[in-house]
């Protein structure tokens, strides 16, 4: 009988410990995304109140030699900064002539080139390392976002007025090489605005301005996985001029690290609107959130893993080193 | 809501029309013998004040009609007759309110800078005028002919802004 009893009893721990082991064992593989926090810290700052250097910048790109690029809003001008911050060079004015500007925006470098948006301007101003402008390539539709590839390819992430969300990608004289639709259907006028960045291997990340939706396509075009992160079903609209219109943001932009984890800025549907950064892993699990310290309408980050941010209203341009922990 | 919430726009518009009008009485009279040294706004002359909304400096389209205006001014008469006083929403924070003071100066230098703008333009630190934006960056028009003070919305009306640079460019004291 004793022995029947310890049997019973051996059994009912084989069974429970198997029951732990069921519940456990999908936990440890998530866990398998090792479990990270992301700290940054100051390294440069650009700009600053009551200083005339800075004044609403927009765009931001850096070279691998460590220039910094700027694109600045209010004075309509591209900048050109040293590694420590110093101002090497400045270009643009006001105007619709070439490297002129009326409402500089997004900023994209390659070995040897930079491109810049304009939302007062259709197409694409190319300027050379020392912004001495080259030329323009033409493109006929308002761009959300920009990634450049090389100095003869480009992708443009287009702003769905009437049509869908497409990425197209262009060569240097502005001639489509293709185009990935990643909306079906259209879920509204601007609705599918999107920020976009692409990995080493070609696969391209996406950032929904207006929903709370993340996702990440091959480079065949065929969806790898799609992941909300604010728990926003749908955001606040307003009628404009016989549109409906969002008047909220989810996801503002979207760029990655050279580990492969994808940063995304939340937008004013965040727990801290504009400040709360989402670090997933590249299966697309939230493995940390990091807030800065300040607003900022866009993150960058260059090829040795530094941060950029606004602070200060857009005066001030932020360079932070990621510490992973 | 706090009633004193509710009325503070309201006395500041009622209040300021009175200064507003007594400072344009002061600035139309002649000076006589022994005056004060005259001052940059002394004289009959029309002079306009624009109230410029901060919010339309992050709108190109929104600013186009301010700066169109100013151009059509030649530079001497831009700083002989307009005065420019920039608006902006005051923060909840006291704090934060003088910190995002320094950021409109900041960003002011700028755009008087990159436009070419001639006219000096003060800082409505107080937010003394926020009660008369509107959301629009406005035009306050002392007629010296008229012996009126005239106020103006930008974008203008067909025909306000010859009216007002006609007034500007012909008057020329007496």
């Amino acid at each position: 009988m004793k022995e029947d009893i310890e049997m019973k009893i051996g059994k009912m721990a084989s069974i429970s410990l198997g029951v732990a082991m069921a519940l456990l064992f999908p936990l440890s593989i998530r866990a398998g995304e090792k479990p990270l926090k992301v700290k940054i810290q100051e390294v440069l700052s650009i700009g600053a109140l009551d200083e005339e250097t800075l004044f609403q910048w927009t765009g931001v790109a850096s070279d691998i030699e460590g220039f910094i690029y700027v694109l600045d809003g209010l004075d309509y001008s591209l900048k050109k900064f040293d590694a420590k911050g110093r101002l090497v060079k400045k270009a643009g004015g006001k105007g619709q002539g070439p490297g002129e500007f009326m409402a500089p925006r997004l900023l994209g470098c390659s070995e040897n080139f930079l491109y810049a948006t304009d939302q007062g301007i259709l197409g694409i101003s190319v300027f050379g390392k020392d912004l001495r402008f080259q030329k323009r390539i033409p493109f006929s539709l308002p761009i959300s976002d920009l990634f450049v590839f090389s100095d003869e390819r480009i992708a443009v992430a287009v702003i769905g007025f009437q049509d869908p969300g497409r990425i197209v990608v262009l060569d240097a004289e502005g001639k489509v090489q293709s185009e990935l639709v990643y909306q079906k259907k259209m879920a509204g006028p601007l609705m599918d605005s999107v920020s976009a960045t692409l990995d080493g291997q070609g696969d391209l990340y996406l950032a929904y301005v207006f929903q709370d939706k993340v996702e990440r396509w091959d480079k065949s075009g065929t969806l790898v996985w799609s992941k909300d992160l604010l728990g926003v079903k749908k955001v606040k609209t307003e009628k404009l001029s016989g549109y409906t219109l969002p008047t909220e943001t989810c996801l503002k932009d979207i760029c990655l690290d050279h580990r492969g984890h994808i940063f995304v800025l939340g937008g004013s549907r965040a727990k801290n609107p504009s400040r709360d950064v989402y670090v997933l892993s590249p299966a697309g699990g939230l493995v940390t959130t990091l807030t800065l310290p300040d607003t900022t309408h866009c993150i960058y980050i260059d090829h040795q893993d530094f941060l950029y941010v606004r602070a200060n209203d857009g005066i001030t341009l932020k360079k932070y080193r990621l510490i992973y922990e | 809501m706090n009633p004193r919430k509710r009325f503070f726009p309201l006395f500041c518009l009622l209040g300021f029309w009175p200064i507003l009008a007594a400072l344009f009485i002061c600035c139309s009279s002649p000076a006589g013998d022994g005056a004060a040294k005259p001052s940059a706004i002394s004289g009959r002359k029309t002079l306009c004040w624009i109230l410029i909304d901060f919010d339309t400096f992050f709108c190109s389209p929104c600013l186009a009609p301010l700066l169109e205006f100013c151009q059509a001014l030649p530079g001497p008469i831009q700083e002989e007759r307009l005065r420019g006083i920039l608006v902006y929403s005051r923060r909840s924070d006291g704090n934060e309110d003088s910190r995002y003071a320094r950021v409109v100066q900041t960003k002011m230098q700028g755009f008087i800078k990159a436009n070419d703008i001639r006219f000096p333009i003060v800082l409505d630190e107080h937010h003394l005028f926020n009660g008369l934006l509107n959301s629009n960056t406005q035009a306050l028009l002392f007629d010296d002919q008229r012996q009126v003070v005239r106020k103006f919305s930008f974008p203008f009306q067909p025909g306000e802004k010859s009216d007002i640079l006609n007034l500007l460019l012909s008057n020329d004291g007496g």
